[in-house]
């Protein structure tokens, strides 16, 4: 996860998300259009079917099949195109018969779907009883015949129902199982189960060919891809613009910030002006920054400078010289070399903090006697001092060196030790060098000290310049 | 031949089916009188609770006597009465006689080797099963053996509600 970045991460996250909302969503979708779907065509066949739940439950209530056989309701369900079946099953209201008719489209017939167990029987022997009255030379026979014929019809009418409802038993089995409305998505087919209003109770289950919702299935389907594909195109517009409005200021800042640490400007902080998080992420740099860079200059000082004296220390002797060279570049250089006469003596004598302050007012009148701006003091280190002057001659440096002798001298901080002069005095070795390219200070602050051993071997408290 | 035996026969049954089957009773005065109802007029609000097969009955028959209602009353021949109070079965000749008294009708049940037989009249004995739909002995048929649940061998065997005395 580490390897990717932050751009593709959080365009693959949200991408993820994205597509997992669109295709909740679509899911969604899809099941509440069907819903609907099958929630109105239910509706639409319940109130369709009023007509026929009325007629259904007077049938049911007198165990009346007639009623059913007419023709015109028969036709009635015929026009119903998307009827293909229909069984009404229930009690009768008096006598509580079992009750129950079929309905076949593709017969175009409805029938019988019960009868009493000796019915066949029944009717044989009242058949046999009537030809028994024709025998009688009294009998009205046209009356028997017309008995005779109905009672024939009613056992056709009878082997003909047993036959058709065995034949709808296999066919209708699976589709009426149920006494709930439901819907067979594998045949397209809508069982609806309504109840009858006579006494006793009844129910009345119908197919219907609901072929259409393939169809309509198909459309929204089709409809919902095509919506998801869009929102899903608008999504990678939108990640990709988001993404890369999140990742290009921090891309920015982190550029910015890899550049040279000293030469960078907090004031020039990119999307500092954003008044988002990454703005906020961006001021808090700046103000790093800025603390930061005080902290370094902070530092530089205390590096480049000796505590006691406040002078430059050795640390920064090389680096004013370069700066000095860069700057001066039209003056010739002279070199100061100073050293402190006697002065182990003098701490031995007045202690280290004598010392250190003696130490301290020699800095200062090393650094007063110094007049031009491209002059520098340093402390090199115990009481040895070092001036790097700008200076056009020799005359001038031996001059400057003078003054400072002059001025330590002057302070007239007593020293016993110093036998001779009976206070603080310092010996000085001083060298020029003509301005030229590639000028060592290290050489000339050694040719210095070599002036200064003169003016050490010479009793002290002068200025000896190397020659 | 068989085409116009057969086209004979059905002629013959649609003539046997549209006329009155059972024989005009002409001793109605003899029989008894067992049931007295009304068949209400076409503006009567039925209570909820009547029976769908009475509903039927009144929505067939409530034009009768120009939508004003009739008296209804069933006379029973005195060797029949025992018969028709267990609901038959009920031996060979006239069963049942309802008359709606407001109006000149006559229906007659009759009975042959225990089935049933009908017929519409006018008081004078004249078959007018043709004259109404609702006359007609295919509905007679229809109506008793449609509903077999109250029709039990070709007479009512449901008991007069209130809305009927």
């Amino acid at each position: 996860m580490h390897r990717y970045s932050i751009t593709t991460k959080v365009f693959v996250s949200h991408l993820f998300l994205v597509v997992v909302l669109i295709a909740g969503l679509s899911y969604r979708h899809y099941n509440d259009q069907i819903e609907r779907y099958i929630e109105s065509i239910t509706q639409f066949h319940s109130a369709s079917s009023y007509a026929i739940v009325s007629t259904c439950s007077d049938a049911i209530a007198g165990d009346n099949y007639a009623n059913l056989q007419m023709r015109e309701f028969v036709n009635q369900l015929q026009h119903n195109d998307k009827l293909l079946m229909m069984v009404v099953e229930g009690r009768s209201d008096y006598s509580s018969n079992p009750y129950k008719a079929y309905y076949d489209k593709t017969k175009g017939e409805l029938w019988r779907g019960v009868y009493p167990a000796d019915f066949e029987k029944q009717t044989l022997q009242q058949i046999t009883l009537l030809k028994k009255h024709l025998s009688n030379p009294s009998a009205d026979k046209v009356k028997i015949e017309f008995l005779i014929a109905r009672l024939e019809d009613m056992k056709r009418n009878y082997m003909h129902d047993i036959q058709m409802s065995t034949q709808i038993a296999k066919k209708s089995e699976p589709l009426l199982s149920t006494t709930d409305t439901r819907v067979d998505f594998e045949t397209n087919r809508l069982t609806l189960a309504l109840k009858t209003d006579n006494q006793n109770g009844g129910t009345i289950s119908m197919v219907f060919d609901i072929s259409e919702i393939e169809s309509i299935r198909k459309r929204i389907l089709h409809d919902i891809v095509l919506e998801s594909l869009i929102a899903l195109a608008l999504s990678l517009v939108v990640l990709g613009l988001l993404s890369a409005n999140i990742v290009r200021p921090i891309k920015r800042l982190s550029e910015y910030l890899r550049g040279d640490f000293g030469r960078l400007n907090p004031n020039d902080v990119p999307s500092k002006e954003q008044s988002d998080e990454i703005g906020m992420l961006a001021g808090s740099f700046s103000q790093l920054l800025e603390q930061m860079q005080g902290y370094i200059s902070q530092l530089e000082q205390l590096s480049k400078n000796d505590p006691l004296t406040g002078l430059f220390n050795r640390r920064a002797f090389e680096e004013v010289f370069v700066h000095m060279e860069k700057q001066l570049a039209e003056y010739s250089i002279g070199m100061l070399y100073l050293d402190i006469d006697h002065f182990k003596s003098y701490n031995d004598t007045y202690g280290h903090n004598a010392g250190d302050i003696a130490l301290q007012k020699v800095a200062k009148a090393i650094e007063s006697s110094l007049q031009r701006k491209g002059d520098y003091a340093f402390r090199l280190g115990g009481e040895e001092f070092a001036v790097i002057l700008s200076a056009e001659n020799e005359e001038k440096v031996l001059s400057v060196a003078e003054r400072i002798r002059e001025s330590v001298e002057n302070l007239e901080i007593e020293h016993n030790g110093n036998a001779r002069y009976r206070h603080v005095t310092i010996s000085i070795g001083a060298c020029f060098e003509p301005y030229h390219k590639g000028i060592n200070p290290k050489v000339l602050l050694e040719r210095a000290d070599k002036a200064l051993y003169s003016a050490k071997a010479d009793g002290r408290n002068r200025v000896s310049i190397s020659s | 031949m068989i085409p116009k035996v057969i086209l004979a026969m059905v002629l013959l049954g649609s003539y046997l089916w549209a006329a009155s089957q059972a024989t005009f009773p002409k001793n109605i005065k003899s029989m008894v009188l067992v049931k007295e109802s009304v068949i209400p007029g076409k503006d009567v609000v039925l209570p909820k609770e009547t029976p769908m097969f009475l509903q039927e009955t009144v929505k067939m028959y409530n034009w009768i006597n120009k939508g004003q209602g009739t008296k209804l009353n069933i006379f029973i021949p005195k060797n029949k009465l025992a018969q028709y109070k267990k609901h038959g079965p009920y031996s060979d000749g006239i069963t049942a006689v309802a008359i709606y008294e407001d109006q000149d009708i006559i229906f007659v049940t009759e009975h042959i080797a225990g089935q049933p037989l009908y017929g519409v009249y006018s008081r004078k004995g004249k078959d007018i099963s043709g004259s109404h739909p609702s006359l007609s002995i295919d509905t007679c048929y229809r109506c008793h053996e449609g509903y077999a649940d109250i029709c039990k061998n070709g007479t009512c065997a449901v008991p007069i509600i209130g809305a009927f005395k």
